[in-house]
């Protein structure tokens, strides 16, 4: 391929005209969603029977969004931040009993700042209650 | 006996004093230290006899009484000398501009940061704290805290040590502005401006459609990272330090992470250093990509930009299947990597690099044919090889103009000292030059990523690292898409490193750009600007007044933000009064 | 009486030409989207920009001369309305004619440039400024070209007078041929005039913010956006009604029908250099409109007057 060059203007245009043709390459949000891969840094969701309390997760945590507080003998509640988590996933490596998951979901987005507290409690007899985000 | 050992030798004949406390801690790493009496005969050989002729930075230390200095030397060969010295926190060193004009910049983020005297320094725009903070604050001394600024709203910040930022035309002294004559134009572009990406201001003064003179004007992205990495423990300043930049996270990821491994004294498994390796080239392709979309943005070649960045978003979504996100990968930690590169995920990538490698060939040939883009691109921007050498630049900026300066060649890292790959320079000296070595490097880093996914080894992808660091310091460089990074870490056995110092490439290269403006037309400054491809995220990093400790937010209203404002400028003597406002709710 | 007030308001005047030079602008940024592999925008997107702009305030700056400000815009507009009735678009008549139109047509046609000048010089503000600057500088350079090579079939014809030159090419079928050199001279010339890629240094975005424009917004700008359309059409049918006068005995349907093919394939044309070409430099575009435009507009004439002279008796 080593032809001299031929310099002249309009270089792309086989190239621009081929594209007329095909697909646009824009997904066309929000009316398709893209998918993302499976092992994708989304929402983080807490198992809280699995906690055993050693807050190894919020001296890890960048940013300080999680906070695991003691309601009960062996019971704990993992409050999250959406808005300050940096989605890292440092204490799902961290957590000992692996009780900390990462999911791909992304579309998280709210109008008021505090929707995006998610707390995860294991009150005694029940398993964990969904998250509450309105 | 090696480069590193003779320079030790060289070093300790001659300077009597120097026996035996030369440390070489690992190879290419030289240490000494000296009292500041005798650094300047011991700067000047250096710098003249042993062949060291690139200053990567000056490293500010806070030790208590007095203020710790390290001039970080590098030669071609990729040994780095590193020079301590001290002196008592009042007293003055000398500027060393004579031998490197480029150290005026990391002299200045001394003398902000740590409150330095430094004699000799041309007078100039503060860089890189803001105009208005006031002239005894010093953020990166260890007494120092954020909530000596905390005082209500952000106007009663001020208090009576303040002064106002000093344009253009108040300057006095040798800058550029001594050869703009009465009757040009000075153009502002920035700090927001259509053309820059993120914010930095340059004072352009026109004569006509020439440029005159250019002031730089940098700090303007500084978010105080340097000192938000010695309050947080070595795993949550992975993090940190990651998110210094989008484009170049891994570099300044496997930089530190390399420091702090270098430290600790652990050895990496090969597995690890491959996958870093892979996903530092997949981070490359990426860098470049982006910045071809950019410079055809600047030209007004839009559909360049489209088609470049649509080839990215396939990389980009690799790189999501890879590590788990798009940007800020994550992928490292102290003591090797945090996800494996599975063989079904392999045939994958290869098939994305080879469609890539097709769609690079194309726009090398049009970079080649276009006559619109090589009238653009040629002869603007030049900068010689004397002056890549004189004012320090690095990356694709200095490869353009003949300097083969690449750090995985000279200084390996990772598993680059087992990989073939070609270092490509240039000899076109202007903007086109840079195009060519950027294209030249995609197709590089195609084959190395092929060659890295096919030949890495087995075995496991970490070790274990402690908490605690031992005491130890430690420089690890990494070329980063933009040029060379330079991460210096020093740590006191805590788990909390002691300092933390980043050199990011662009802050090298922006002392190129007023050269290359010289006697060039105004329609070339985006481009010019774009070509040592900007990265001012990476470049800026200093003290914001948001208080670490107890969380608290501080919102302005927008009345406070306007009245603000209108004091400010009333300072200057622009009176709004006669104009009304509208009065929000 | 009432037929040509009609005429003027409604079809084919002012109404007519303000939707033509909306779906104009539609399909020159569909087309340019799609060539870039992108969506682009729905069909009302040009609609929906104007009337958005008509909503916005005003905001005038207070180093400007309000006169000045203000009246722009209006000149702009009002230039490129009347420049429409002197083409013939579909028939060999347009609406009004004399002898000499051709002149005026072209006349009209610089004022718009010129209100970008004293738009953006009125602004006092830098970056306007040096817009203004440029956009006078390159009416320096491409409007020669522009001049000469509609000249070329002007003089064929014998006449100044756009719907004369469009009947004497209806009676002499296949003449328009021999104009086609002029034709591409044209084409480069129109997008220096429409302030295109390559030629769209005046307003470039990423070294101005938006030359003269920086400083308008709201009803002003609204008015200067439709001016540039409407420009575009007026442009491309006065390249189709010099260079392209073939059909035009047609019956009036099939006729309109020609008439908007015409001026959709020169909107394309346009669309397609847009696409394939970076911006010049102001030196740069100087330099290639009198070095090698120009002589090949003189060409051009010289052509036709040998033509004139010995062929055609």
């Amino acid at each position: 391929m080593s032809k001299k060059p031929w310099i002249h203007p309009g270089k792309m245009i086989e190239f621009v005209l081929q594209s007329l043709f095909k697909k646009p390459a824009t997904v066309n949000y929000p009316f398709e969603k893209m998918k993302m891969p499976e092992k994708f840094r989304g929402k983080l969701i807490v198992h809280p029977e699995k906690c055993i309390g050693c807050l190894i997760c919020m001296k890890d945590c960048p940013a300080k969004a999680i906070t695991i507080k003691k309601i009960g003998d062996k019971q704990f509640e993992a409050e999250i931040d959406l808005g300050k988590c940096v989605y890292c996933g440092q204490c799902v490596d961290s957590c000992p009993k692996k009780a900390i998951e990462i999911t791909p979901e992304f579309e998280l987005a709210q109008i008021d700042r505090n929707k995006l507290k998610v707390s995860y409690n294991a009150k005694p007899g029940s398993p964990d209650s969904a998250p509450d985000k309105a | 006996m090696t480069d590193a050992e003779t320079i030790k030798q060289k070093l300790e004949a001659k300077f009597n004093y120097l026996k035996g406390s030369v440390r070489l801690q690992r190879e290419k790493r030289l240490w000494l230290e000296t009292a500041y009496d005798k650094f300047a005969e011991l700067f000047d050989f250096a710098v003249k006899e042993l062949g060291f002729s690139f200053l990567c930075t000056i490293t500010g230390l806070d030790e208590g009484e007095n203020l710790g200095y390290i001039y970080h030397l590098a030669q071609p060969g990729g040994i780095v000398l590193n020079i301590k010295t001290r002196t008592k926190k009042n007293e003055p060193i000398k500027s060393i501009t004579a031998y490197f004009p480029s150290g005026n910049i990391y002299e200045r983020e001394l003398v902000d940061l740590l409150g330095a005297k430094v004699e000799g320094l041309i007078e100039g725009l503060r860089y890189p704290l803001p105009d208005d903070w006031p002239r005894d604050q010093y953020p990166l001394r260890k007494d120092w805290d954020a909530k000596v600024l905390e005082k209500g709203s952000y106007g009663e910040m001020h208090g009576e040590n303040v002064q106002m930022p000093i344009g253009p035309k108040q300057i006095k002294g040798p800058t550029s502005f001594s050869i703009a004559h009465k009757n040009d134009v000075t153009l502002p572009i920035g700090p927001q401006h259509p053309a820059l990406k993120e914010p930095e201001s340059f004072s352009v003064a026109l004569r006509g459609e020439k440029i005159a003179g250019v002031e730089l004007r940098l700090g303007y992205n500084h978010r105080g990272i340097e000192k938000g990495c010695e309050q947080r423990s070595y795993i949550q300043d992975i993090y940190l330090i990651e998110r210094i930049c989008g484009i170049c996270s891994h570099s300044h990821s496997t930089a530190y992470v390399s420091a702090v491994e270098e430290i600790a004294g652990l050895e990496i498994p090969k597995r690890a250093s491959y996958i870093r390796t892979i996903i530092a080239e997949l981070e490359r392709i990426h860098s470049h990509l982006l910045w071809l979309g950019v410079a055809g943005h600047e030209i007004g070649f839009d559909t360049l930009l489209m088609y470049s960045w649509r080839d990215r978003e396939a990389i980009m979504d690799i790189l999501a299947m890879l590590t788990g996100n798009r940007v800020n990968y994550g992928i490292n930690q102290i003591g090797g990597v945090r996800r494996d590169i599975t063989p079904d995920q392999v045939p994958q990538i290869i098939k994305v690099i080879e469609t890539l490698e097709e769609q690079t060939k194309y726009y090398i040939q049009l970079a080649l044919e276009e006559v619109t883009l090589i009238q653009r691109l040629s002869g603007v921007g030049v900068l010689s090889k004397e002056d890549v050498l004189r004012l320090g630049a690095v990356g694709p900026t200095a490869r353009a103009s003949s300097v083969p300066r690449d750090t995985r060649k000279d200084d390996p890292y990772a598993a680059y000292a087992e990989m073939p790959f070609k270092v490509i320079t240039d000899d076109h000296n202007d903007v086109y030059g840079r195009t060519i070595v950027r294209l030249g490097e995609l197709m590089e880093s195609y084959s190395m990523t092929k060659h890295a996914l096919i030949n890495m080894p087995d075995g496991p992808i970490s070790v274990k690292a402690p908490r605690k660091i031992p005491a130890g310091e430690a420089v690890s460089r990494y070329e980063a898409p933009r040029g060379e990074d330079v991460h210096y870490i020093k740590s006191n056995g805590t788990e909390n490193p002691e300092r933390v110092k980043v050199r990011a490439p662009t802050l090298a290269n922006t002392q190129a750009v007023s050269k290359m403006l010289e006697d060039r037309y105004l329609a070339d400054l985006p481009i010019v600007v774009a070509a040592i491809d900007p990265c001012f995220s990476c470049t800026d990093r200093s003290i914001s007044i948001i208080n670490l400790e107890n969380e608290h937010e501080k919102v302005m209203t927008w009345k406070d933000l306007r009245d603000y404002s209108v004091e400010w400028y009333k300072k200057q003597g622009v009176d709004f009064s006669k104009m009304k406002r509208r009065q929000f709710p | 009486m009432g037929y040509a007030l009609f005429n003027i308001f409604i079809f084919p005047g002012f109404l007519f030409l303000g939707v033509i030079s909306l779906v104009a602008e539609y399909f020159d940024r569909k087309l340019y989207a799609r060539l870039q592999n992108r969506v682009g925008p729905p069909w009302f997107q040009p609609l929906a920009d104007f009337i958005k702009l008509l909503g916005k305030e005003d905001v005038v700056p207070e180093e400007a001369d309000k006169k000045m400000f203000n009246l722009s815009p209006v000149f702009a507009l009002t230039a490129v309305m009347t420049a429409f009735f002197y083409i013939p678009l579909w028939g060999a008549q347009a609406i009004f004619s004399f002898n000499g139109d051709l002149i005026v047509v072209l006349y009209l046609l610089t004022i718009p440039t010129l209100t970008f000048f004293l738009g953006g010089w009125y602004s006092r503000s830098l970056f306007s400024t040096i817009g203004a600057v440029r956009s006078i500088t390159q009416l320096f350079a491409y409007e020669i070209p522009l001049f000469v090579s509609i000249l070329a079939p002007a003089m064929l014809a014998n006449t100044w007078s756009l719907s004369e030159m469009a009947a004497y090419y209806n009676s002499h079928p296949w003449f328009w041929l021999a104009n086609l050199i002029g034709f591409g001279v044209a084409l480069i010339s129109l997008l220096g005039k429409l302030e295109r890629v390559p030629f769209d240094i005046p307003e470039a975005e990423t070294e101005i913010v938006a030359g003269s424009f920086t400083e308008y917004s709201g009803r002003l700008l609204a008015y200067f956006r439709m001016a540039i359309d409407m420009e575009a059409i007026v442009g491309a049918s006065l390249l189709a009604a010099v260079f392209l006068p073939f059909g035009l005995g047609l019956s009036p349907v099939l006729g309109f029908i020609l008439y908007l093919i015409k001026i959709f394939a020169i909107i394309a044309l346009l669309a397609l250099f847009r696409t394939v070409f970076a911006r010049l430099r102001i030196d740069q575009m100087v330099e290639f409109c009198w070095k090698y435009i120009a002589p090949i507009a003189f060409f051009q004439v010289l052509l036709d007057l040998v033509l004139k002279a010995f062929v055609i008796r």
